[in-house]
Formats: C-alpha cells, structure tokens, sequence
C-alpha cells in the first residue's frame, strides 16, 4: 500500500471513527431526553386516570367527567384483579405502533396505562436518518483531503526515491528542491550533500585515474619504443638498457606516489585534537635546519617578527593531528629547500576567526601559469625536476581534512604557501592554564 | 623529406630518429622548443612531430604549433603526447594540428601516420610512382629501375621523392635549395644530386627546363 493510499485511509477511519461517536453520542443524549419525556407523560396520564378512578359497590368505574378529554395523549389503561381484566377504558396499543406501559397498583388492582409515542419514535428516526446522511458526505470529504494531504506530504518522499535510485546507479539527480517540514528538509539538505560528496569523490577519483595514466604514459612510451627500436635493429642494447631501467624506476616512483596519495586518504579519518602552533612549530623547527621562524604581523597587533616564546596573548590554537601538520609540513620545506632558495621562513599569524602559517622561500617562485596547477598529482613545473609532484596535493588534501584553505602566490623572489586554519576556540583558554 | 621531432624525453626522441633515418628522412630531433625553433631557422621541415608538455611549460607544444601556423608554416604537423583528453585532440587539431597520436604508441603505426601526413601534402596520392621501367615506391621508401632495386643516399632520395610527389610541377631551383638544401650557399649542391640521380638511374628521370627541374619522362 503506498503512503498516500495509506494516509487517505487513515483520514477515513478517523473521520469515520469520530462521525459515528459524534452520531451514537448524539443519539444517545436524545434518546434520554426523549425518555424523560415519555416518562413525565405517562406519570401525568396515569395520574389522570387515578384520579378519575372511583370504587362503587358494582367495582370500580370512570368518575363523571370524561378524563380523556382536554388532553392531546394518545392513551388507554385496563384496571385488572389478579390477572382478570376488570375495567378497560381509552386506545388499545395497536400492532406496529410505539406505545409504553406503566404499571401501578391501585387499591387491590392493577392499574395498566397504555401511551402511544409514536411521535417520539419518528423524531428518533428522523435525527438518526439526517445524522447519518450528514456523515456520508463528511467521510467522503475526509477521504479526499486524506488523500490531498498525503499528496502533499508524500511528493518530497516520492521525489527523494526517485533521486536516491538515480544515485545509486551513479546518475547524479539535481538537487532537490527545499521543503517546509523540518524532518523531511533536514533529510533532502543530508541527501543534496550526500550527492555532492559522492560526486565529488568519484570527480577527484576519474582525476586521480587520469593523472596516473597520463604519468604512466611517459615511462610506457619509453619502454616501448626503445623495445620496438632494440627488435627493429635500430638501437644497440646498450643504448636500450638505460633508458628502459629509467622508466621502470619512473613507473615504480609512480606507483609509491599513487600509494602515498591513497594513505593520505586514510589520514582523512585521523582524530583531531587541539594544538597550540606556537610551541608546536618551535618543536618542529628543532629538527629542521636552515629554516627561519617569523611572527606574520596580525591585524590585531600581534608581537614583532622573530619572537618565538608564545605569551598568553599569542597562542594559535587549532584542531589538527600533530602528524599530519608535521608531514605537510614536510612536504612544504621540502619543496621550498628544493625548487626555490634559501633563506626559508615559516610564517605564523592570524585574525580572530583563523590561524595562518605561511612557508615562503626565496627562489625564483613559479610561472603564474604554473600557480593554479601546483596542487594537481602529478603536475610538475618542469619536467625535468626531480620530485613526482605530488607534495602539494597531498598538503592540499590535509588542509582540507583540517577544514582550512590553501593558497599560493608568488612573493617575488620565492614561493609563498599560506594554510589558512579555522582558530579553534573551545576549551583553549582551560587548556593554556 | 625533412622531418623535426621535438620530444624532451631522450628514450623517445632517440628511437624515433633511428627509425626515420633507416627510412630514409632526414630527421632532426629537439629536446625543447629553443633547439627546435633553432633547427626551424635552418629550414622548415615537411613534418613535425610535436610533443606538448615540454621543459618551457605544460602547453608548450600547443603555443608553439600555433605560433608555427601564424607565421605561415605549412608542413604537416603530428602531436605526440601522453594527454590522451578529448579536449586536448580537439584543441591541438584546432591549433592546426594536422594528427594526434597518444603514448604509448608503436613505432609503425608513428611511420606509418608520418607517410600518410607526407602523401597529404604531395600531388600525387598514390603509392608507387611509375614512370617508364623507373618506379617510386613513396610508402615502402624505394627505387626500382627495369626491375631492379637502386640503393640512393638519403638526399638524392629525398630529391626524387620531392619530384614525384608532385609529378607535374616544376620546382624552381631556389624552392629546391630550401627545401633540401637549407642554409646552401650556392646551388652546386643541387646539382650535384641532379648529376648524382642522373647516374644512378637514368639520364631523363631529371629534367631541366627553363626556371627549374621536374620529374622528367623516358
């Protein structure tokens, strides 16, 4: 049964279940009522023919004055003595009409009054049978708005279906459109997320495929045309050799980059923990030599270039993993003791919302054509530099596990790399003490 | 023919160049676009055989064709490279490419793309020349007189295949001289592989007319 089958049902039999109490309630206050009169009429007639009763020497008779009239009742009696039937006197209930009886003792008869209520009866009649067309049309409508409602209610639901059945044949389904139930907005925001994420992951995973196989292709070319030269006669083997054991050693470095690349997809899941730069990059920098510490000068006033004790006022706290900040870490001096020039500087600062640490050398930086590639696997401003190219796509990939935001420019001379980071605020004042 | 191969990565380069030079071209390898537009100044080669991602950059080979193009370069151009995007077919064949071959790829099938870019850019289409008992063979690259094959040097070839490629044309000798001769003094040498042809096949296969040679006939 689907939802709205389902929802329209239920309408149903609530507005069934409530029309019929109403009715049976109904009914039942205006059964009493009408009792209550019946009773009240019948103790008045009985009360009339008592009244009229008289006892002569002949038995009982009807005093003068005739006691059924003046009175708009429908009604008889019969006065009877253990069981015989003595004096009888007004209507006899008839066959298929409403008539009450009231007993009462009468001296040493029985007295018996008969009232026709008839009216009584057809004004019962009357309230069930209007009562009970008004509730035909009353389901009817109920069904229908049941069914409108859950219309309604159920086309997000159909429309998410629809959407996570595309998703799961990885065709990616439009976002869905905003809804005004929390609940079920709350589900189609997690859904339209969950449709970027999926795509975003297989959109970097084609990219990654078709950066290894395009660096797979060069070593490839090698190693085939000089096969194909050395069988054709046209290179000695020992012109051969090298360059076959150099692409076998390029295509092995690739492989160890493609592995580097997918650990660093595992690091994704590392716990975060509070980390305080300062004291973290001063026990970083121990063991790095010919690399300089520089306070970036902060918008709000921070302390002077080359200090390096953290005071109170200085402390950049961020959720990282000391491991992962070491390793990008890494990878930036690295590149800037590789490809740029000494003197090599890592830079901390900040504003109130994020913490910045800059790695800035002062080489010949990169080709402004070159600076947006730099942090695509593989890419290499040069071919013939040593180095997979890899470094900054993996410190890439870390920045954004820490929520942060990579940037590069040229500093003229050198390469500057910012990792902007969310400060974090937590319990930091708590942990500094 | 003159062909250029401007690839930086030596395993490649080296292997193609053997290969053309078996075959008979003159063939020239650069390992980057400064060597290349320095061999370009000697003479424009009738192929050029281009890699795109090269030491001046990752586009490299794509400016570099088009620059090529601009100035008015009309040989065939054939890129080899390891971006194997559609969007990169497309583009180096918009820039005036001519072929797009992606690596991996096998030396024939390179041969045999660098033969068909030749014949594209010659009158005559066809596969052997034939002329009286002489015959060209233009795709197996080889000379046959009265049934018997003639074994000529690398540049009297590449004056008889410039001959028949265009069976009827007239080449004046200054068109010649740059064409297989660059950076020739005077035309000596020209007629020295006349003279040289002449001898080695038979005196009418070249004939002088006024302003020029041309393929002549028995």
């Amino acid at each position: 049964m689907s939802l709205r089958a389902r929802l329209a049902y239920a309408f149903f039999l609530l507005a069934a279940a409530i029309g019929l109490l109403s009715l049976l309630l109904g009914y039942l206050v205006f059964r009493n009522l009408v009792e209550r009169d019946i009773a009240l009429d019948l103790s008045e007639v009985t009360g009339r023919v008592l009244k009229a009763l008289e006892i002569t020497e002949t038995g009982p008779r009807l005093r003068q004055g005739d006691v059924f009239l003046g009175t708009h009742y429908v009604f008889g009696f019969r006065l009877s003595r253990d069981g015989v039937p003595v004096l009888e006197g007004g209507f006899a209930p008839k066959e298929g009409e409403a008539w009450r009886t009231a007993k009462v003792p009468w001296k040493e008869y029985v007295l018996e009054v008969h009232l026709r209520v008839e009216e009584y009866r057809r004004a019962l009649g009357t309230y069930l049978r209007a009562s009970l067309s008004l509730l035909l049309p009353l389901l009817l409508l109920a069904a229908l708005l049941g069914s409108y409602f859950a219309g309604v209610l159920s086309r997000p639901l159909q429309e998410l279906a629809q959407a996570v059945e595309s998703l799961s044949a990885l065709r990616f389904p439009k976002p869905l459109a905003p809804v005004r139930e929390r609940e079920l907005a709350r589900v189609i925001h997690s859904f339209n997320r969950l449709v970027e994420a999926v795509r975003g992951a297989l959109e970097r995973e084609k990219l990654l495929t078709r950066y290894a196989s395009h660096e797979l292709r060069s070593p490839l070319a090698v190693l085939r045309s000089q096969v194909e030269a050395l069988k054709g006669g046209l290179l000695p083997l020992e012109q051969v050799l090298p360059h076959l054991e150099g692409a076998l050693a390029r295509m092995e470095r690739t492989l160890e980059g493609l592995l580097a690349l997918s650990r660093a997809e595992g690091d994704l899941e590392v716990d975060l923990l509070p980390l305080e730069l300062t004291s973290f990059l001063r026990d970083y920098l121990k063991g790095q030599a010919g690399v300089r510490f520089r306070r970036l000068p902060s918008k709000e006033g921070g302390p002077g270039p080359g200090q390096m004790d953290p005071g109170p006022a200085e402390q950049a706290w961020i959720l990282a993993h000391p491991l992962l900040l070491e390793r990008m870490l890494d990878n930036l001096l690295e590149n800037a003791l590789r490809h740029g020039a000494p003197p090599v500087e890592i830079g901390l600062g900040g504003g109130k919302e994020e913490v910045v640490i800059e790695v800035r050398d002062h080489g010949p930086g990169v080709t402004e054509e070159a600076l947006p590639h730099l942090t695509r696997p593989f890419f290499r401003e040069r071919k013939e530099r040593e180095g997979l190219g890899l470094g900054l796509a993996l410190v890439e990939q870390g920045v954004k596990r820490l929520g942060g935001k990579l940037e590069l420019e040229n500093a003229r001379p050198g390469l500057r790399v910012r990792l902007r980071l969310p400060r974090w605020r937590g319990e930091a004042a708590n942990l500094s003490r | 023919m003159r062909i250029l191969v401007v690839e930086d990565e030596l395993g490649i380069l080296e292997p193609i160049l053997a290969l053309l030079r078996r075959e008979r071209y003159e063939a020239l390898g650069a390992r980057n676009l400064e060597e290349a537009w320095s061999l370009l100044a000697e003479g424009e080669p009738d192929v050029l055989i281009l890699d795109i991602m090269l030491p001046e950059g990752e586009d490299a080979g794509f400016r570099f064709a088009e620059a090529l193009r601009q100035g008015g370069f009309r040989g065939g151009i054939l890129f080899l490279t390891a971006r194997d995007a559609l969007e990169d077919r497309i583009h180096g064949l918009e820039l005036g490419g001519d072929d797009y071959l992606v690596k991996p790829f096998h030396l024939e099938e390179l041969l045999a793309r660098i033969k068909a870019l030749a014949r594209r850019h010659a009158d005559f289409k066809g596969r052997i020349l034939r002329r009286g008992s002489l015959e060209v063979d233009l795709v197996a690259r080889r000379v046959i007189l009265g049934g018997r094959e003639v074994t000529l040097s690398p540049k009297a070839f590449a004056l008889l295949e410039l001959l028949a490629q265009h069976p009827d044309r007239t080449f004046s000798r200054e068109e010649l001289l740059e064409r297989l001769f660059p950076g020739a003094e005077t035309d000596a040498v020209l007629r020295v592989y006349v003279q040289k042809l002449r001898q080695s096949l038979a005196p009418w296969v070249v004939e002088r007319v006024p302003g020029g040679y041309r393929l002549g006939k028995p």
